[in-house]
């Protein structure tokens, strides 16, 4: 990228199963104050001029339902655009509106209640034709059942492997404030949770989950203004693989490999094994973390397995905030990622901190299996 | 091709989509419904920023992006300033239920307001052709209030002696 764009702040409220105090509205606006308050702007020229909202249709029961958040994100007089898919492509959004001149500090606001609807799978099962995967009962667990089953065999992952990815998340996120799903399981916990979608286990499955989050982003001169640790997002990337799951290697990393070759040229990342310090990986099912890892280039394509026996995950930093597994609605996965590798490189992560961390790598990803991947490099 | 396509039958498919939701309505709708419900009370919230009156009640105004800070009754009586006379029946897409037809939607500024902060609700009087732009209407409640919209039945227009 030639100009440099930074995130100066960022705010999530805590992620819970069931946020029935709060209306959408106050939950975004509980964070869009927060990161407002960070930087002490208002809305308006030389302030912030615009913001990009991200949300679903669906989840809210809402047609544009960014019309219901235009209020609260100082959308009144001048521009809001929404993005429908993962955070992290609002991300993206965000950062295509600076570099391309017309904005010099961007709102990102983003939100998901998951608890809204009687039943998240109800509503992923939306996301599907009505004509040919509805009928067969396919929603998003169903679609990732499907891949877990071809990617375990395909690398080696066994069911005790994807215990230990849980056991490991709830230990993580028991040091995250923010984290919905804090309390220790065990090995034998996980093992003995029932099977959902054969070989996903309920314990492999995220838990249901509410939560907003908003981010300041600025160009370069006005993000040291506004902020002592700007942290530079260096490189991004993003793939959609087809919509139809059987055109697919669904065991394979066809969108997401496409999206980190990007990033990281952009970010002139080289050896993503050696050159990352810190990586969060949106896991809404526990295969997905091997999955991911061989996506990244933390381990070699078919050694998602053996990168879990060797102790990857410690070794490469992996979701020390606990990952999607503790907790985050759709939506907000990849860009509660983002926000933890702002948090790890302003030194603000706190007994998860991982120690002098330079570079950081966020991963989300939007639709059944893993269907559009966005990859953002971030640097202090 | 297009001589073929007029000779084939072409399937559509019927299906009802439907998922129930729970809609938070939060601290501030939330108190809004509970005067109307307990109290028959209907209480605006005022945004010190601005002088702005939010009706119904939201935590941020649009215009200043700050909280409303004070609540004020307003009501019951207020002015009618736009209406629309529905002649269709919209029905439930559940129950195929539909309301009596024509039925007026209306724009009402309570009495205690300043500014405009418009208040959305049905309108009723024994000759429609009576409701006009700037008429006074007040609001009905019901007799058995559950936190809802409902708790009001209707605005009724105040016919004028002649």
């Amino acid at each position: 990228m030639g100009k440099r764009v930074a995130i100066c702040a960022v705010a999530q409220t805590k992620y819970e199963s069931n946020k029935w105090q709060q209306r959408m509205q106050g939950l975004v606006w509980e964070v869009v104050k927060d990161v407002k308050e960070q930087v002490g702007l208002g809305f308006g020229p030389r302030e912030i001029e615009s913001s990009v909202t991200c949300s679903d249709d669906l989840f809210d029961a809402r047609t544009i339902s960014d019309n219901a958040i235009t209020d609260v994100v100082g959308a009144h007089f001048q521009g809001e655009e929404k993005v429908a898919a993962d955070g992290s492509q609002a991300v993206y959004y965000a950062v295509s509106q600076i570099l391309s001149g017309h904005h010099d500090v961007v709102l990102l606001a983003g939100h998901c209640k998951e608890s809204q609807g009687a039943s998240r799978n109800q509503v992923t099962h939306l996301a599907f034709d009505p004509f040919f995967t509805r009928p067969i009962g396919l929603d998003y667990l169903a679609a990732a059942g499907l891949q877990a089953r071809a990617y375990m065999a395909a690398s080696g992952v066994t069911d005790e492997q994807l215990a230990d990815v849980v056991v490991r998340s709830r230990q993580w996120a028991a040091k995250n404030p923010l984290a919905n799903a804090q309390d220790a399981v065990t090995r034998e916990d996980v093992m003995a949770s029932p099977m959902v979608a054969d070989p996903i286990r309920e314990g492999h499955v995220y838990p249901v989950s509410d939560g907003a989050i908003a981010m300041i982003l600025a160009s370069e001169e006005r993000a040291q203004e506004l902020c002592d640790n700007p942290v530079w997002i260096t490189g991004l990337g993003n793939c959609y693989d087809t919509f139809y799951l059987g055109e697919r290697e669904l065991e394979g990393n066809f969108s997401l490999s496409k999206a980190a070759e990007r990033a990281y040229k952009m970010a002139g990342v080289t050896d993503p094994k050696a050159e990352l310090d810190v990586v969060e990986i949106a896991d809404q099912y526990a295969y997905q973390q091997a999955q991911v890892a061989e996506g990244l280039g933390l381990c070699g394509a078919g050694e998602g397995g053996a990168w879990l026996e060797a102790g990857g995950p410690d070794a490469q930093n992996v979701n020390r905030s606990g990952g999607m597994l503790a907790g985050n609605p759709l939506l907000m996965g990849g860009l509660a990622r983002v926000a933890e590798c702002v948090l790890q490189l302003q030194g603000e992560a706190g007994d998860r901190q991982v120690a002098g961390a330079k570079r950081a790598v966020a991963q989300g990803s939007t639709g059944p299996a893993g269907q559009l991947q966005t990859v953002v490099v971030l640097e202090n | 091709m297009s001589e073929a396509n007029t000779e084939q039958e072409l399937i559509v498919s019927r299906q009802i989509l439907s998922i129930n939701q729970t809609f938070s309505t939060g601290p501030v709708m939330g108190r809004f419904l509970i005067e109307l419900r307990d109290n028959k009370r209907i209480m605006a919230l005022r945004c010190s920023a601005n002088g702005r009156y939010l009706l119904p009640p939201r935590e941020v105004d649009a215009m200043s992006v700050t909280e409303g800070d004070e609540w004020i009754e307003v009501g019951p009586g207020g002015t009618l300033r736009e209406y629309d006379v529905v002649y269709y029946a919209s029905p439930d897409p559940l129950t195929g239920e539909t309301r009596d037809v024509p039925y007026v939607i209306g724009w009402v500024n309570l009495d205690g307001v300043e500014g405009i902060a418009p208040l959305w609700h049905l309108v009723e009087a024994d000759d429609i052709s009576k409701i006009k732009t700037g008429a006074r209407v007040e609001a009905i409640f019901a007799e058995k209030r559950s936190g809802t919209m409902e708790d009001i039945k209707h605005f009724k227009l105040i016919e004028e002696e002649a």
